[in-house]
C-alpha cells in the first residue's frame, strides 16, 4: 500500500471537482491539492454531456427572485431555500469567470451579446448555451485551466472508502485504488471533497455516463454522513431508444420539446393532453416522464417500450440550426428528424437527493465536503433543465474555497489504523476473475427500473428491500480476485456494491414519502399532501442500521402560499 | 441488458491484447441490432467471454473521446462506429498509436495531457476581474476561425494518426497546436502569439499531408489541415490569413 499526504483531496473528475480544484488553488496557492478521478479527468462524469445549458440571470428584465421562484416551484417547494438562493445568486459570478478567465464562449446574438433561451419551467429566457452540446465547451476549458495550474491528477484512480480519525467523527482522507496497477493508496488529507456524480446508472435505462456509480454517496454513507431527499431521482422524458446498444437512454435535449416538439404514443395521439392539457409537452420533466411511462404501462407504447418524439413539423432548417448535435445523433441510429418519428423512453438522468450540505458545502462530518450531484437539497423534488451544471459550477467553486479555509483553520487528524486495515484486508483475495458482477449489476439495474423508478408503490418498494439483500449477499459472497490491477470485473463489483447502498437510501425514503411530489410518484398515493412538506434525512448508525427521519422544510425565504401557481415556458 | 437478435448474424473481432501472451485474440460476437456499435461488441465480449478485457469508454455518445481506438487501421471512436459500416470480414481493434499501452485497448493519456500543459493551452486572461460579458461579434474573421477550430474532445486520434510520420523529436501534437491557434486569435487572451514561439520548428516540420490525414480521422471534424496552414503562416511572420 502506498501512503500519500496532502491538504485537500478531491474525488471526482467532472465539473464540480475541477472547479473546486481551481478555486482551492487560486484562493490558497501553497496548499497541496490532489484530484483523483475514476475515469480520465474531464472525460468521465456528466458535465461534458450537458446539452441544454446553464441558467443564469443576466438580463435587466430578469431577476434573482424570478429565477429563485422558478427553482423552488420546479422543486415542488421542498428545496433547501438557502442552497437554492446561493445557486441563483452565484450563478452569474461563475459565468463571468468562465467567459473572462477560462475562455469559454457561449452562443452570441448577432450583435455580440449573449444568447439566452428557456428550458421547461422557466419564466424567462435565461439559459446560456453553446448550441446543443454545451458541456464540451465548459469541461474543455476547465480541464485546460487544471493543466496550466499543474494541479496533481490521479487518473483512473477510484475512491474505495473514506478514512476517519479515531473518534469516527472526522473525515481525514480516503482509501483509493489505482485501477491499472491495483495498488491501494491511503491518502491523509485535512479536507476531502466527494464530487463523483450521482447514481443514475442504478437504473436499467439511464442517460448518465455509465462509469458513475454513486461512489461519493456510498462512501459518505458508509462513513456516517447525513443524507437528504434521496427519494428524488429525475427521469428525463426523452432518452433515445437504441435497441441492443449501450447508447440506449442517452438524452435528446429538452430544447426539442421547448421548441414545439410533440410526444405521441404508438397510436399517434398527443398523450400529454391527458396529463397536462395546458402545458402539454412543455410541462416539467417529472410530469412528462411519468406521462410517457403511464402510456407505455397502459400498452400504448411502441414495440421497444417507448413513445415517439415528433419534431418533423419544425423543419430541417430550424432543427439543424437549433439542435445540430441531436440531429446528427439521431442520424447515427437511422432516424432523420425531418422525416421520421424518434423513438424515445424516459431515462434515469439526475440525482436530486444527496449528502446534506450547508451553504459552504460542509457535510455533517468534519473534514468532508460535497458538491455537484453528490450533494442534496438544491433542487428539491425536481431539477429544472439548466440548473444542474450551474449547481456544479457554483458549489464546486464554493467547495474549493471552503476547503482552503478549513485547511488553514483545522489540523489534519491522524487516520484510524484499524479502519484502514479492515478496508484494505477486504480487498485481498486469490480468486479468478468470474464475470459475475456484470450479471448482478444488470439484475440490480432491472430491479431498480421496475420498482424504484418513475412509478412506485408500497409492495414494489418492500420487494426491493428483500431483493437488494439477496443481490448483496450474492455479491459479497464472491471471493476477491488475486489480480486487482487491470481488472474491470473488480471495478464492476465495487460499483455494484456502491449502487446497492444508494438504492437502499432511495428505497427507504421513497417508502416513507406516502404522497406524490415532483419526481417521486407513488401509485398508491398519487396526490401531493401538505403534510409532506418535509425533507427526509438519512444516515447509517453505529450499529449499521439506517435511520430515516422527516423534518419540516424551512421556508426561510418563501412560504408555500407565496409560490402558488406555476411557470410556463415562454412561447 | 441488451436484447440479442441472433438473426442479424455475427461479426468477428480481432482484439489486440496486452497480457502475458500479447498478440491478437479473436471473438465471434452476435450483432444485437443494426445500430450496434463496436463499443457494444467490446462490451459483449467483456460480459460474456472475457471479463478481463480492457477498453475505455464514458459518455457513449461521441462527446468524451475516451473510447478512441484504431479499427482496421483507422483511428475512430468505438461508440460512433456501427458494426454494419465495416466492410471487412474481421474487425481488427488496436489501441491508439504513439501512446504507451496500459491494458489491452487502453493507452496512457498522460503524455497527451502533458503536451496540452506544455503548450500552455489555457486562456491567460486579459481581464479576469471583469464582471461583464464581453461583446463577441460572431462574424469577425478571428471568431469565425476560432469557432471552426473549436470542439476538440482530446481523444488523441490525431496524435495516433501521424505517429509514424516525420516530425520533430517530442512533438507537442496537433491537438495542442490547434488550441494554440485558437488562443492566438482570442481577444480575451493576453499571451498573443508567444505560445507559438517554442513550437515553431514543429509547425515547420509538419507536412500538410500529415495534418490532412489527422483531419480525416478526427471524430470532431476539426479542420486540422487548415489549422496547420494558418500556423505555418504565423510562424513565417504573416500573422495568419485573417
Amino acid at each position: 500500500m502506498q501512503s500519500l499526504t496532502c491538504d485537500i483531496l478531491i474525488i471526482g473528475g467532472g465539473g464540480a471537482a475541477l472547479f473546486a480544484a481551481i478555486h482551492a488553488r487560486d484562493s490558497a496557492p501553497n496548499l497541496d491539492i490532489v484530484v483523483a478521478s475514476k475515469g480520465l479527468f474531464a472525460k468521465s462524469g456528466c458535465t461534458r454531456m450537458v446539452q441544454g445549458g446553464y441558467n443564469v440571470v443576466l438580463h435587466d428584465d430578469d431577476s434573482f427572485d424570478k429565477h429563485y421562484d422558478d427553482t423552488i416551484r420546479g422543486g415542488s417547494l421542498i428545496n433547501n431555500q438557502e442552497l437554492a438562493w446561493t445557486l441563483v445568486t452565484q450563478a452569474p459570478e461563475r459565468v463571468f469567470e468562465m467567459e473572462n478567465s477560462f475562455g469559454c464562449t457561449f452562443d452570441r446574438n448577432a450583435d455580440g451579446t449573449i444568447h439566452q433561451r428557456a428550458l421547461a419551467g422557466q419564466s424567462f429566457n435565461r439559459t446560456i448555451h453553446r448550441g446543443d452540446l454545451t458541456g464540451i465547451e465548459i469541461i474543455s476549458r476547465l480541464a485546460e485551466q487544471m493543466l496550466v495550474r499543474d494541479i496533481e491528477m490521479l487518473n483512473e484512480v477510484r475512491g474505495v472508502d473514506l478514512l476517519l480519525d479515531g473518534s469516527g467523527q472526522s473525515v481525514t482522507g480516503a482509501l483509493l485504488m489505482d485501477q491499472h496497477s491495483g495498488e491501494l493508496i491511503a491518502v491523509n488529507a485535512a479536507a476531502v471533497l466527494v464530487a463523483t456524480g450521482g447514481a443514475a446508472p442504478l437504473y436499467r435505462i439511464t442517460a448518465a455516463s455509465l462509469e458513475k456509480s454513486g461512489d461519493g454517496l456510498a462512501m459518505a454513507y458508509r462513513a456516517g454522513a447525513e443524507f437528504v431527499d434521496m427519494e428524488m431521482m429525475q427521469f428525463h422524458p426523452t432518452g433515445l431508444i437504441v435497441d441492443g446498444s449501450l447508447l440506449n437512454g442517452t438524452v435528446l435535449e429538452e430544447g426539442l420539446r421547448g421548441a414545439g416538439g410533440h410526444l405521441l404514443n404508438a397510436d399517434h395521439e398527443r398523450y400529454m393532453e391527458r396529463y397536462d392539457p395546458e402545458k402539454m409537452e412543455r410541462s416539467t420533466r417529472d410530469r412528462v416522464s411519468r406521462s410517457g411511462m403511464m402510456e407505455i404501462r397502459a400498452g400504448r407504447g411502441t414495440d421497444s417500450e417507448g413513445v415517439y418524439l415528433d419534431v418533423r413539423h419544425l423543419g430541417k432548417e430550424f432543427l439543424l440550426k437549433s439542435s445540430p448535435g441531436m440531429y446528427e445523433r439521431c442520424l447515427t441510429v437511422g432516424t432523420d428528424m425531418e422525416t421520421d418519428l424518434i423513438e424515445v423512453t424516459p431515462t434515469a438522468h439526475f440525482q436530486m437527493g444527496g449528502i446534506r450540505i450547508d451553504s459552504e458545502c460542509r457535510t455533517s462530518l468534519a473534514g468532508l465536503f460535497a458538491a455537484g450531484e453528490d450533494a442534496g437539497g438544491v433542487h428539491g423534488a425536481n431539477r429544472l433543465g439548466g440548473n444542474g451544471v450551474a449547481e456544479s459550477m457554483v458549489f464546486g467553486a464554493i467547495a474549493g474555497e471552503s476547503m482552503a479555509r478549513h485547511v488553514k483553520e483545522s489540523a489534519r487528524p491522524a487516520i484510524d489504523p484499524d479502519r484502514l486495515s479492515r478496508l484494505c484486508d477486504r480487498l485481498e483475495g486469490s480468486a479468478e476473475i468470474t464475470g459475475e458482477p456484470y450479471r448482478l449489476k444488470n439484475k440490480l439495474r432491472a430491479l431498480s427500473w421496475e420498482h424504484l423508478g418513475i412509478l412506485r408503490e408500497a409492495n414494489g418498494l418492500a420487494r426491493v428491500e428483500e431483493e437488494l439483500n439477496a443481490i448483496e449477499s450474492e455479491l459479497t459472497a464472491l471471493p476477491m480476485p488475486a489480480q486487482r490491477g487491470g481488472n474491470p470485473d473488480l471495478q464492476e463489483r465495487l460499483d455494484a456494491e456502491n449502487l446497492i447502498d444508494v438504492a437502499r437510501l432511495i428505497g427507504a425514503a421513497a417508502s416513507q414519502r406516502e404522497e406524490s411530489r415532483g419526481s417521486h410518484f407513488r401509485e398508491d398515493f398519487p396526490d401531493s399532501d401538505d403534510r409532506y412538506l418535509v425533507n427526509f434525512f438519512q444516515r447509517k448508525e453505529a450499529d449499521g442500521s439506517m435511520t430515516t427521519e422527516s423534518r419540516p422544510v424551512e421556508f426561510s425565504r418563501r412560504t408555500p402560499d407565496a409560490l402558488l401557481g406555476e411557470t410556463l415556458i415562454p412561447a | 441488458m441488451t436484447k440479442v437478435t441472433p438473426s442479424l448474424g455475427s461479426v468477428t473481432l480481432e482484439i489486440a491484447r496486452s497480457g502475458s501472451g500479447g498478440g491478437q485474440e479473436r471473438f465471434d460476437v452476435p450483432v444485437p441490432s443494426t445500430h450496434a456499435r463496436v463499443l457494444d461488441a467490446l462490451s459483449w465480449v467483456r460480459e460474456n467471454e472475457d471479463p478481463s478485457l480492457g477498453f475505455r469508454f464514458a459518455c457513449r455518445v461521441g462527446m468524451c473521446g475516451a473510447c478512441a481506438v484504431v479499427i482496421n487501421g483507422k483511428e475512430t471512436l468505438a461508440c460512433q462506429t456501427t458494426l454494419g459500416e465495416i466492410d471487412e470480414s474481421t474487425i481488427r481493434i488496436e489501441p491508439l498509436r504513439g501512446l504507451p499501452v496500459q491494458h489491452d485497448l487502453i493507452v496512457d493519456m498522460r503524455p497527451f495531457f502533458s503536451n496540452l500543459a506544455r503548450a500552455e493551452a489555457g486562456l491567460k486572461p486579459r481581464d479576469p476581474q471583469s464582471r461583464d460579458l464581453p461583446i463577441i461579434a460572431p462574424d469577425s474573421n478571428e471568431r469565425t476561425t476560432i469557432e471552426a477550430q473549436n470542439g476538440c474532445i482530446t481523444c488523441g486520434a490525431c496524435v495516433s494518426a501521424i505517429a509514424d510520420q516525420p516530425q520533430v523529436d517530442d512533438p507537442v501534437g496537433l491537438a495542442a497546436l490547434n488550441r494554440i491557434l485558437m488562443l492566438t486569435l482570442e481577444e480575451r487572451d493576453s499571451a498573443g502569439a508567444t505560445r507559438l514561439d517554442e513550437f515553431a520548428d514543429e509547425v515547420r516540420a509538419l507536412r500538410p499531408q500529415s495534418a490532412e490525414h489527422a483531419e480525416s480521422v478526427c471524430p470532431a471534424n476539426i479542420p486540422l489541415a487548415s489549422a496547420l496552414e494558418q500556423l505555418k503562416s504565423f510562424v513565417a511572420g504573416h500573422g495568419g490569413d485573417s
